[in-house]
């Protein structure tokens, strides 16, 4: 009879977890408590931490009239380059270096170098070579943000399963379908964490390009309210910037469940 | 032996390395026969049926299919996977229908084929459900379909059912036999279990030794259509025990260990 019990305890807060407005409501109280803390914080400290109330008086007051969407229209120019260059080459290396085993021994190494390396500590070299331009932005900002993609589908294409080849070759694949059917299928969801994780270090990825190579768009935006010390436009900046990448985040996630929807749980 | 030779395998060898995995072996199956291989775990039983399937090759000896030497997997021959081997990502229509789509059939005829594959395996009504959405038995099931719609000459079985809980396994043993009485064809079925190669086979070929050879090969007299029943015949519990002993009774002069 006990062992009933603790399975009807266990279904009990089995349902509760996986009741639908669970995870909305913790995610509610989380960010409640945020605000709250920041809020109190904010009233203690004064001019150099602003309460969350002022930032978001600024926000507005910034979005109304001032540098932060002309900022961000320059800076999401740099961004979508960025990403879908992560993308388009992060996938294509990974795959190349996955199914290629030359190619492999031959650039694989360079690759955790560059991994290894603070691309911050590159940035000069870059501006020598290639200038302050446009050019220069995309070329620190992927070599901030495109690990997790290439990394994520190396993995990915290395383990591929052999049974999964066994079959195909079995019923006589060919090498493009074997790609079509195989490979792309079962790669495709370590691509796609890779790519949610470089959506947002994209991002990082802009700002700092911009930060350090004759500073604009959003970088410039954050930079002009460092300078002078006012907390509330930095912080005001850093919120615009923080909303936007948890939407884009967001939007991933959708792509990701709608192209591995094949892998949802079985229920019960 | 029913019929001619379909699958020869004629001194076939194999090495990994120093490792002698098969040497100097030999068998047939005829063109509507079963054959049961069994053997001790890692006596190379599932090697030599991927080289019958030309997923690996040999080092010596001929494997031919209807005459055709086997360097490479044949169109006319098909596998059932031990751990069924479904694509996660495809739903069970089209995982059946994949070999089919891969030789660009016209899709009436795909249409057609995987329907009557999904009946004879019961399995309609979960055409869109994807793999993780099923039972192993069903999953198999599914593993089973997907080779039989390709009409193949060879159906080799890798040790189909281990991986299936008992009771499911005794329900597809019998539903194999039932789909094979219907459509009989040749089968090489790998197994680890010496009543499921009685009870399938209509030989049995024990492998044994280090490198594995063909130690006995014990013909199955139980009659078709092999019902429940036949396991509780004296014919059958008398082949076990056969098949048993040849298993594992040491060879005299080999550190003689007789068994009960």
């Amino acid at each position: 009879m006990a062992q009933h019990q603790s399975f009807e305890s266990r279904l009990a807060r089995f349902r509760l977890v996986n009741a639908w407005w669970i995870r909305p409501a913790c995610y509610a109280v989380s960010i409640v408590v945020l605000l709250a803390v920041w809020q109190a914080f904010g009233h203690s400290f004064g001019v150099l931490f602003v309460p969350f109330t002022e930032t978001m008086r600024r926000l507005w007051a910034m979005l109304q009239s001032g540098p932060l969407l002309p900022g961000l229209l320059v800076s999401s120019k740099l961004y979508f380059v960025t990403l879908l260059i992560n993308i388009v080459l992060g996938v294509g290396l990974g795959l190349a270096l996955a199914r290629i085993k030359l190619f492999a021994a031959a650039f694989e190494p360079y690759i955790y170098i560059l991994y290894a390396t603070p691309t911050i500590s590159l940035v000069p070299f870059v501006s020598v070579i290639f200038g302050f331009e446009f050019g220069s932005r995309v070329l620190v900002s992927v070599l901030i943000s495109i690990f997790p993609v290439l990394l994520g589908t190396l993995e990915g294409a290395r383990s591929i399963p052999r049974q999964h080849l066994d079959v195909a070759a079995i019923f006589g694949s060919s090498e493009a379908q074997l790609w079509r059917d195989v490979i792309v299928p079962y790669v495709t969801p370590f691509a796609m964490s890779g790519i949610k994780q470089s959506i947002a270090l994209s991002m990082v990825g802009t700002l700092v390009a911009e930060f350090f190579l004759n500073p604009d768009g959003l970088a410039a935006v954050l930079l002009q309210g460092t300078t002078i010390v006012d907390s509330g436009w930095v912080l005001a900046v850093t919120v615009f910037i923080a909303a936007i990448a948890v939407v884009l985040v967001g939007i991933g996630e959708l792509i990701e469940r709608y192209l591995v929807r094949w892998r949802q749980q079985a229920v019960g | 032996m029913n019929g001619d030779a379909r699958l020869v395998v004629e001194n076939a060898s194999l090495r990994y390395g120093a490792l002698d995995v098969l040497s100097a072996l030999s068998l047939t199956v005829g063109e509507r026969e079963i054959v049961s291989i069994v053997g001790p775990s890692g006596c190379g039983k599932t090697t030599l049926l991927r080289c019958v399937g030309g997923l690996n090759q040999l080092n010596g000896g001929e494997i031919r299919i209807d005459g055709q030497r086997v360097e490479k997997p044949l169109p006319i021959v098909s596998m059932v996977f031990q751990h069924f081997g479904l694509f996660p990502w495809k739903n069970l229509w089209s995982n059946i229908a994949y070999g089919l789509a891969l030789k660009h059939t016209p899709k009436d005829e795909i249409e057609r084929r995987v329907s009557a594959a999904i009946e004879l395996v019961g399995l309609k009504g979960f055409e869109k459900s994807y793999p993780h959405q099923l039972s192993g038995g069903m999953q198999q099931r599914a593993g089973l379909a997907r080779a039989l719609v390709m009409e193949p000459k060879l159906l080799l079985m890798d040790e189909p059912f281990s991986a299936i809980d008992a009771q499911t396994r005794e329900q597809l043993q019998f539903e194999l036999l039932r789909i094979w009485d219907q459509r009989p064809t040749a089968m090489m079925f790998v197994t680890h279990s010496i009543d499921e190669a009685v009870l399938m086979g209509d030989r049995v070929v024990v492998l044994a030794g280090r490198p594995s050879h063909v130690r006995a090969v014990r013909t199955v007299k139980l009659p078709r259509p092999r019902e429940r029943s036949v396991v509780a015949s004296s014919a059958f519990i008398e082949l076990r025990e056969q098949v048993w002993h040849d298993l594992f009774d040491q060879p005299a002069g080999n550190g003689a260990r007789v068994q009960q």
